[in-house]
């Protein structure tokens, strides 16, 4: 009779497993604590990465869809106005579409013929190509092969056989794969097809030209910008007797625009005037040589603002109206004053000197009118000097002074004299300068100046985008994924570390679990598991910090645009990742101590310390 | 299977011939490596152990007792020589069969209790039965009896730390006894309790081997353990000193306080 027999022991099912691991973390929350703590700062770092590349993604793209209209704004304008370069219409020829309309106003100022227009355009994507690759190259290597040629030139000189023979020599020495095929005949044949077009390039580029000056000519006075603001039937017209082919929806959006542009452009021009300028900088309490385009903007984007903007604008000009009006009553006070005879000037003084002493008032027009010239700074600062005084202390009296002696009275016809010959230009300047009445209304020049405002901030914020998103895994840069990579390592590390000091301090509870029938499995599986769900849960604290350090990172930089584009699908996501991310770090990192923990000899439980 | 010749002096085994064997080891031997030196633990040991038999095993310490129970208990290799456990050869099973033994067959009791500390009383005495497969009500029933037998049937919910030394003993002892094993291996079971509680615990242990026929190999160093024995045997270097039965003994007594160094 045999009472022992000797089966294969039952593994336990997960669930129990589960359950002794849960009640092993409770009472080693501590040491749990540890582990969860160093995941949690690595997927923090992973989530707060993720969460800013995508939001600066998501902000990029609509900020570019914002602006769409600004920028087809600023191309036609330059279309309408500038004749084109040649390396503009290469860059244009690459990215015409097929039979578009600008397809056809290339085929119109050209005289070319589809096929024509077709080759052109892909000599033109294959030049692209060629100037992408010098472009890949470091200003080293680009000098060693084209030397400091740009567009055209660079690829106009190769058409020499030694120079290209050299090229290439030198190029093969270097990593960057070459253009097109990679072939000599390639660039050959690119070389030898851009000379061949060249005569109808220049074709297009004459038509451009012509159509820009035709345009200009039935313009007039009028700016391209005014035209497209007017922006109706006569407008189109106008423009497709130039060969300038614009669908109605894109004038839809150009008319709004330059309308825009044009009283933007109105508003702006209020800085040109000195007293404007130091109005606002009193305003907003800045140096005046510090006075910028955003801070009339932002003036102007409150009604508040606006209302003073207009107000501020008219008592500016009636001050300069009256100012106008002074300087033309002294030119008259001058020609009076100089109809006076040398002898007459020291008898007026005296007269007025008498009078003051006796303490009335001059009595005679043209002693007045003397004490007038102490109003213009030259005379006065001339007089000061003469009588020794600081100019600020020139008073009527120092005039009367002067003009009472003969020599003083021929000394003040020569300052009057050049006075009159001076004020004429002074009142034509201010004239000039007269600030244009704001004949905007209150409403329209909040809302330019918010339209302007926001694209100002927008153009700011594209530039603080750190990278391209396409060019990028999970829009991270290069450096972001080695730091990304480098936390995820000192993670696995640091929990491997606290795991290994855990079985450490269990060797006796482990061995004991051996003698009590535990399998090995059992052990790795409760470790691992152990470390997984303690990954979970810094997982779980690190997509919140990361979150968090994330949305404020972009709220800083972006402010409430970051919030109008939250991309809270790829968040969703992302959180997923990075949960994802943890669980595996954690689970990847208890392998080897659940393994050191597995192997402990159950005979360990005997060992008394 | 044939037996090596006996070299070893045994003393005759009591009713011998009705009881089965349940252990037999044949020329036991373990070394262990230290450097260049090489530490002979035992030095070829041939016993035989019977079915429902008290065997208290006495030796000083490093006498290669614990060395023996490890062997005998399957939680370590020989590195010559056999264990047979009820004739099956110990070196011959593979990891998942010696933890099927170790589960159901071998019941182990600590000088250090080694009570799991997170775990109620229950719950410690429950966790060899899931690893047998039993869980649920079943092996909370059966849990709550064992307590009972061991006197703790109050206290199942108590942790460990909560208890006095003799009585997280007896919690392993209701442990050690959860899968009803044919063996009961106990390592100095009473080192570390007073004379009182060790008393006690003896008294389980005769209890279990008494009504329940399970075979008690028990270490120790406590000479009233003598008295329970069916039959003692002395290690001394690695070697088996002298195996006599409890009768023999009693005739002794004077003679094994000089001949224990303790």
């Amino acid at each position: 009779m045999k009472v022992i027999e000797v089966r294969d022991q039952v593994s336990l099912p997960l669930r129990r497993c589960f359950q002794l691991c849960v009640h092993g973390i409770q009472y080693r929350l501590f040491r749990s604590s540890i582990t969860v703590g160093i995941v949690s700062l690595a997927v923090a770092f992973l989530m707060m990465m993720l969460s800013t590349s995508y939001i600066d993604r998501q902000v990029g793209a609509d900020v570019y869809r914002r602006t769409a209209d600004r920028r087809l704004l600023e191309e036609w304008v330059e279309k309408l106005g500038v004749p084109m370069t040649g390396e503009r219409l290469g860059r244009k020829v690459a990215a015409v579409g097929i039979g578009s309309l600008a397809w056809q106003e290339l085929r119109r100022w050209g005289g070319l013929t589809e096929q024509e227009l077709s080759r052109l355009r892909s000599v033109a994507l294959r030049q692209a190509e060629y100037q992408g690759y010098l472009g890949k190259l470091d200003p080293g290597q680009r000098s060693a092969l084209v030397g400091d040629r740009q567009g055209q030139d660079a690829l106009a000189f190769l058409s020499d056989r030694q120079r290209m023979d050299d090229f290439f020599d030198k190029a093969k020495k270097f990593r960057t794969p070459l253009p097109g095929e990679g072939t000599r005949k390639w660039l050959d044949r690119l070389v030898a097809e851009n000379a061949e077009t060249a005569p109808q390039r220049n074709r297009i580029l004459a038509g451009h030209a012509a159509a820009v000056q035709g345009l200009e000519r039935d313009l007039g006075k009028r700016s391209v910008l005014e035209m497209l603001a007017q922006g109706d039937a006569g407008t189109l017209q106008t423009l497709a007797r130039h060969g300038f082919a614009l669908d109605t929806s894109d004038l839809d959006r150009l008319r709004t625009e330059a309308e825009t542009a044009l009283d933007a452009e109105q508003i702006l021009a209020l800085l040109r005037d000195e007293e404007m300028r130091a109005h606002i900088a009193d305003r907003l309490g800045v140096e005046v040589r510090d006075v910028a385009p955003s801070h009339i903007l932002k003036i102007g984007s409150s009604t508040r603002g606006a209302r003073w903007l207009t107000d501020q604008v008219e008592t500016t000009r009636q001050n300069a109206v009256a100012k106008i009006a002074a300087l033309q009553e002294s030119l008259g006070a001058l020609t009076n004053l100089l109809k006076l005879s040398p002898d007459g000037i020291p008898a007026v003084c005296l007269a007025a000197l008498a009078d003051l002493k006796a303490g009335g008032e001059p009595s005679s027009v043209e002693a007045r009118q003397l004490a007038g010239l102490i109003g213009h700074g030259v005379v006065r600062k001339n007089i000061g000097a003469r009588v020794k005084l600081d100019p600020v202390l020139v008073k009527r009296e120092q005039v009367y002074q002067v003009g009472s002696t003969p020599r003083g009275a021929v000394w003040l016809i020569e300052q009057m004299q050049m006075l009159r010959d001076q004020l004429p230009r002074e009142i034509r300047d201010r004239e000039q300068r007269l600030l244009e009445p704001l004949e905007l209304p209150v409403e329209r020049i909040v809302q330019v100046c918010q339209a302007r405002l926001e694209q100002l901030a927008l153009s700011e914020k594209l530039t603080r985008l750190e990278v391209a998103p396409e060019e990028s895994w999970f829009g991270f840069s290069d450096r972001t994924a080695w730091l990304i990579i480098i936390s995820f390592v000192v993670c696995v590390v640091g929990v491997t570390n606290a795991m290994l000091m855990s079985v450490t301090e269990r060797f006796r509870e482990i061995a004991t679990m051996k003698c009590l029938g535990a399998l090995d499995s059992f052990i790795m599986i409760i470790f691992v598991m152990e470390s997984s769900l303690q990954g979970l849960a810094g997982g779980a604290i690190g997509i919140f910090l990361g979150l968090l350090l994330g949305m404020t990172r972009s709220l800083w930089g972006f402010g409430t645009l970051a919030l109008a584009n939250l991309p809270l699908l790829l968040l969703l996501g992302s959180a997923g990742v990075c949960i994802v991310v943890g669980v595996v770090l954690a689970a990847m990192a208890a392998v080897y101590p659940a393994w050191v923990a597995a192997r402990l000899a159950p005979m360990e439980a005997m060992r008394i310390e | 299977m044939t037996v090596a010749p006996n070299n070893t002096t045994v003393g005759e085994v009591a009713e011998g011939a009705e009881r089965p064997i349940i252990i037999r080891t044949l020329n036991l031997k373990k070394s262990y490596q230290m450097g260049k030196v090489v530490t002979h633990a035992l030095r070829g040991i041939t016993v035989e152990i019977l079915r429902g038999e008290f065997l208290s095993v006495m030796g000083p310490s490093g006498s290669g007792k614990s060395t023996f129970f490890n062997m005998v208990g399957g939680l370590d290799s020989p590195t010559s020589g056999r264990v047979f456990i009820d004739e099956v050869d110990v070196a011959q099973l593979n990891a998942i069969e010696l933890a099927f033994l170790r589960c159901r067959k071998i019941g182990y009791i600590f000088q250090t209790y080694n009570l799991v500390q997170y775990m109620t009383a229950l719950e410690n005495v429950t966790v060899p039965m899931a690893f047998a497969g039993v869980a649920g009500d079943d092996a909370r029933q059966r849990g709550m009896d064992l307590l009972d037998l061991v006197g703790l049937k109050e206290r199942w919910f108590h942790k460990p730390i909560e208890m006095s030394g003799g009585q997280q003993q007896r919690v392993a002892i209701a442990r050690s006894m959860a899968n009803n094993p044919q063996i009961l291996l106990c390592d100095e079971p009473t080192g570390n309790l007073d004379l009182k509680t060790g008393a006690e615990i003896h008294a389980i242990l005769k209890r279990l081997n008494v009504q329940r026929g399970v075979t008690v190999i028990c270490a120790t160093h406590d000479h009233r353990l003598i008295d329970m024995s069916d039959r003692i045997m002395w290690i001394r270097d690695g070697g088996i000193q002298r195996l006599a039965r409890r009768d023999e003994v009693t005739v002794q007594a004077g003679a094994i306080g000089g001949e224990e160094n303790e």
